[in-house]
C-alpha cells in the first residue's frame, strides 16, 4: 500500500518540487509508441496486401495473356511488324487454303537481322540460303502453314518459299536461264529446308523449372510440454531451483486458443522426372494463438530455469497472471517469421490435367519478433522476456493436393500441417512450446523454361 | 477532450485519444523517469516503454482510483525494471556506506527550484536515488521498495536514511535550502 502521509516537511518539499517539475519528450518516442501499438496491425494487412497484389500479377501476366494463337504466326507478325517500324512496307495477303502469307514489297537493301525476322527461322534460312542476304530476296514471299508446323519442324511452321521473280522474268527470253537457275537454287534450299534442317535443328527441350506463388490461411496453435505430468513424475520443470506451486503438465493450467494467421510464399520448381519436383523458395508466415488470462497489479514474475545452465533464475514485472486477477483479458502470442522451405513435390496418381500430389519440405526459419508471451515457471504469470525466445528454428511442411493443369500453368488445392520442430524458447527455459499449423494452401504455377 | 472520452478512445485503440491522452501526462512523467535515470536518453526509453504499458494495458484500468494514480505506477515500475536490468544499479543498491560520494556542486544549475531539486536528487548515487524516489516522492513503503528492489525491508530503510542526509547536504550547500532552527521547521531559502 502507498502511503498517503509524510513524516516531515523535508519529504513534503522533496515532493512537492518533484511534483512541480515537467520535461517535455521528443517525438521520436511517440513514433515508437505508435509503432508497437499499431505497426503489428500493419504487418498483417501489408501481407494479405503483397499477397493479393502478387497473384494479381501473375494472373495479368500469365493467365490473361495467354491465347490459342500459333506461335510461328505471331512470331512472323512480330517480326514484321518490327520490320514495318524499320521503314519497310509490308502487305500481308491471305490465300484461298486460309494460309498466312507475307509478301515483301519493297527491296531490303541491307541484310535483315535477327531482330527482323524470328530468330529461328532466320538463323537456319542465313546458314544456306545466300539469298537472305541478297536484295531479291524481298522477291519472295514467306507462307506459314500452321496445320503442318508441329509435323515438319517441331514446333516451327514449313516455310515455302516462292520466287516470284522467276514468274516475273519468264517474260523475257535473255533472262530465262538466270530466271531458271534462280528458281532451281530457290527450289535445292527448299528442299534443304525440308530434308535436311529439319534433322539438324535441335529438338526443344522439355521445360524443367517452375515458379510457383502460394498463399495459405492458417489455424495455428501450440503444443506445451516441460511441465510435471500426473503420470510421469519425472520431469525437467521439478529439477528447477524454486518450488512450484502447482503439480501437473503445464498444459492442465494454461487457457490457449487457436487463432487465424497466413502463410505467403514463392518457390522454384525443378522437375527431375515425370512424377517428382524438388522446390526451394522463401516464404512469410504470420501465426498466433490467444491466451485467456488476468490483469493485476505489477508483481514479479519468476522465471527459473534449468539447473543444467548458469543463471538459476530470472525475475521480471508482470500485471498479466495466469490465474486468478481481478480482470479477465485476452493476450495473444503472435508469431513472424521467415523462413526457406526446400522439400519434395510427388505425384500419387492422376493424368496430365488432374493429379493428386503429396508434398514435405523443412524450413529453416528466422523469427522477426520475439515479444511472445512465457509462463513463468510457477504458472501464475505470463511475461515478456525476448531473450528466452529463440530467433532461429527449424519447420517441417506436409501437404497433399490436387493440381489442375491448364496449359503451362497449374493450380492446386490442399489441406497443409507446419509444425515446429524446435522449442519456440531456448533451451534453458524448462518449458517448451511447439507452434503447429492447420492450412489450406490456395497455389498457382507456371513452369518458365 | 475530457478524461472520460480519452479512455473510451484508449480503450477502443484509437490513435487520436491515445496521442492526447500522452499529450497529457507525459511531461510529468518523463520527469519521473528522469529522476530515475541516468540520463535523458534513458529516461525517454523508459517513457516508451511504459505508455505502451499503458495503452496495452489500459482496459485493466479500473474508475476506481486516479488515472494519472495508474500510470504512474506503471512509470514507476517500468523505471525500476529499467533500472534492474543494469548491473550498475544492482550493485550500487547495497552500497551502505556512501559517505565519500563528492557533489559536484557545477553540475547544478540554478534556474528554477524543481529543477535544482530534481537536479539535486540526481546527484544521488543510484541505490540512494532510487530508495529515495520511491519512499519520499512516490509514496511507497519500506516493506514495499524491499519486494521491488529484491532488498531487505531494513536496507531500504538505512539507504533512505543517508540518502536523506546526503541530500539534505546537498541542498544546503547548494543553498537551495537554509537550515532549520527546529527540526520541523524548514525554510526554503528563495522563500516557500
Amino acid at each position: 500500500m502507498q502511503r498517503n502521509f509524510y513524516t516531515d516537511d523535508f519529504e513534503q518539499l522533496i515532493r512537492q518540487k518533484a511534483d512541480q517539475y515537467k520535461m517535455y519528450p521528443s517525438e521520436h518516442v511517440w513514433k515508437g509508441v505508435h509503432r508497437a501499438l499499431h505497426g503489428r496491425r500493419r504487418w498483417y494487412w501489408t501481407g494479405l496486401v503483397v499477397m493479393l497484389l502478387g497473384a494479381g500479377l501473375f494472373t495479368a501476366e500469365y493467365l490473361l495473356k495467354e491465347q490459342t494463337v500459333n506461335p510461328l504466326a505471331e512470331s512472323i507478325q512480330s517480326s514484321l511488324d518490327a520490320a514495318q517500324q524499320a521503314g519497310q512496307e509490308v502487305q500481308p495477303t491471305t490465300t484461298p487454303q486460309a494460309k498466312t502469307e507475307y509478301l515483301l514489297s519493297k527491296p531490303i537493301q541491307e541484310p535483315l537481322s535477327e531482330g527482323v525476322v524470328d530468330n529461328l527461322v532466320l538463323n537456319s534460312i542465313e546458314s544456306s540460303l545466300p539469298f537472305v542476304t541478297n536484295p531479291t530476296w524481298n522477291d519472295f514471299s514467306i507462307v506459314a502453314d500452321p496445320a503442318s508446323s508441329s509435323r515438319k519442324l517441331s514446333g516451327i511452321s514449313q516455310l515455302n518459299i516462292e520466287s516470284n521473280s522467276a514468274q516475273q522474268s519468264t517474260a523475257t527470253p535473255e533472262f530465262a536461264d538466270a530466271a531458271s537457275e534462280s528458281a532451281q537454287q530457290a527450289e535445292q534450299s527448299v528442299n534443304w529446308l525440308q530434308e535436311y534442317a529439319v534433322y539438324q535443328l535441335t529438338a526443344t527441350k522439355a521445360k524443367r523449372v517452375g515458379w510457383m506463388l502460394y498463399f495459405s490461411p492458417t489455424m495455428n496453435y501450440r503444443k506445451l510440454t516441460g511441465g510435471s505430468s500426473l503420470y510421469s513424475p519425472a520431469s525437467e520443470i521439478q529439477s528447477v531451483p524454486l518450488a512450484l506451486s502447482f503439480n501437473g503438465a503445464v498444459d492442465q493450467y494454461v487457457h490457449h486458443k487457436p487463432a487465424l494467421g497466413f502463410e505467403l510464399g514463392t518457390s522454384f520448381l525443378y522437375r527431375t522426372s515425370r512424377n517428382v519436383n524438388f522446390k526451394a523458395g522463401i516464404q512469410f508466415n504470420y501465426s498466433r494463438y490467444n491466451i485467456e488470462a488476468y490483469s493485476s497489479h505489477p508483481e514479479k514474475a519468476t522465471i527459473a530455469l534449468s539447473p543444467y545452465w548458469d543463471a538459476d533464475t530470472m525475475v521480471s514485472y508482470t500485471s498479466v497472471r495466469n490465474l486468478g486477477g481481478f480482470a479477465q483479458q485476452e493476450i495473444a502470442n503472435q508469431y513472424f517469421e521467415l523462413s526457406l522451405p526446400v522439400g519434395v513435390d510427388v505425384r500419387l496418381f492422376g493424368n496430365e490435367k488432374l493429379q493428386l500430389n503429396v508434398a514435405g519440405t523443412l524450413q529453416p526459419t528466422y523469427l522477426l519478433n520475439r515479444n511472445s508471451y512465457l509462463i513463468t515457471t510457477d504458472y501464475k504469470n505470463y511475461t515478456r522476456e525476448p531473450s528466452l525466445v529463440r530467433r532461429w528454428n527449424v519447420n517441417a511442411g506436409f501437404e497433399t493436393y490436387v493440381a489442375y493443369n491448364k496449359g503451362t500453368v497449374r493450380w492446386q488445392l490442399g489441406p497443409q500441417f507446419r509444425y515446429q520442430l524446435l522449442s519456440s524458447y531456448v533451451n534453458k527455459y524448462p518449458i517448451k512450446e511447439y507452434l503447429m499449423e492447420y492450412g489450406f494452401k490456395i497455389g498457382v504455377s507456371k513452369t518458365i523454361r | 477532450m475530457t478524461e472520460e472520452a480519452i479512455l473510451q478512445g484508449c480503450l477502443h485503440n484509437q490513435p487520436v485519444a491515445q496521442r492526447e491522452l500522452y499529450n497529457r501526462f507525459s511531461p510529468k512523467m518523463l520527469a519521473v523517469c528522469y529522476r530515475f535515470a541516468h540520463n535523458r536518453e534513458d529516461a525517454e526509453d523508459m517513457l516508451q516503454e511504459a505508455f505502451i504499458k499503458v495503452f496495452s494495458q489500459i482496459h485493466t484500468f479500473q474508475n476506481k482510483g486516479a488515472f494519472e494514480g495508474w500510470i504512474r505506477r506503471i512509470i514507476v515500475h517500468t523505471c525500476i525494471n529499467h533500472l534492474k536490468k543494469n548491473k550498475r544499479f544492482n550493485e550500487s543498491v547495497d552500497i551502505i556506506n556512501a559517505s565519500a560520494i563528492q557533489v559536484r556542486e557545477e553540475s547544478i544549475p540554478s534556474i528554477v527550484q524543481a529543477k535544482q531539486i530534481v537536479e539535486c536528487i540526481r546527484l544521488l548515487p543510484i541505490g540512494y536515488r532510487t530508495v529515495l524516489n520511491l519512499y519520499a516522492i512516490e509514496g511507497y513503503s519500506h516493506k514495499e521498495i524491499a519486494e521491488m528492489l529484491d532488498i531487505e525491508e531494513s536496507t531500504s530503510r538505512s539507504q533512505y536514511t543517508r540518502a536523506k542526509q546526503m541530500l539534505e547536504e546537498i541542498l544546503f550547500k547548494k543553498k537551495i535550502i537554509q537550515r532549520p532552527r527546529e527540526k520541523t521547521d524548514w525554510l526554503m531559502a528563495a522563500g516557500k
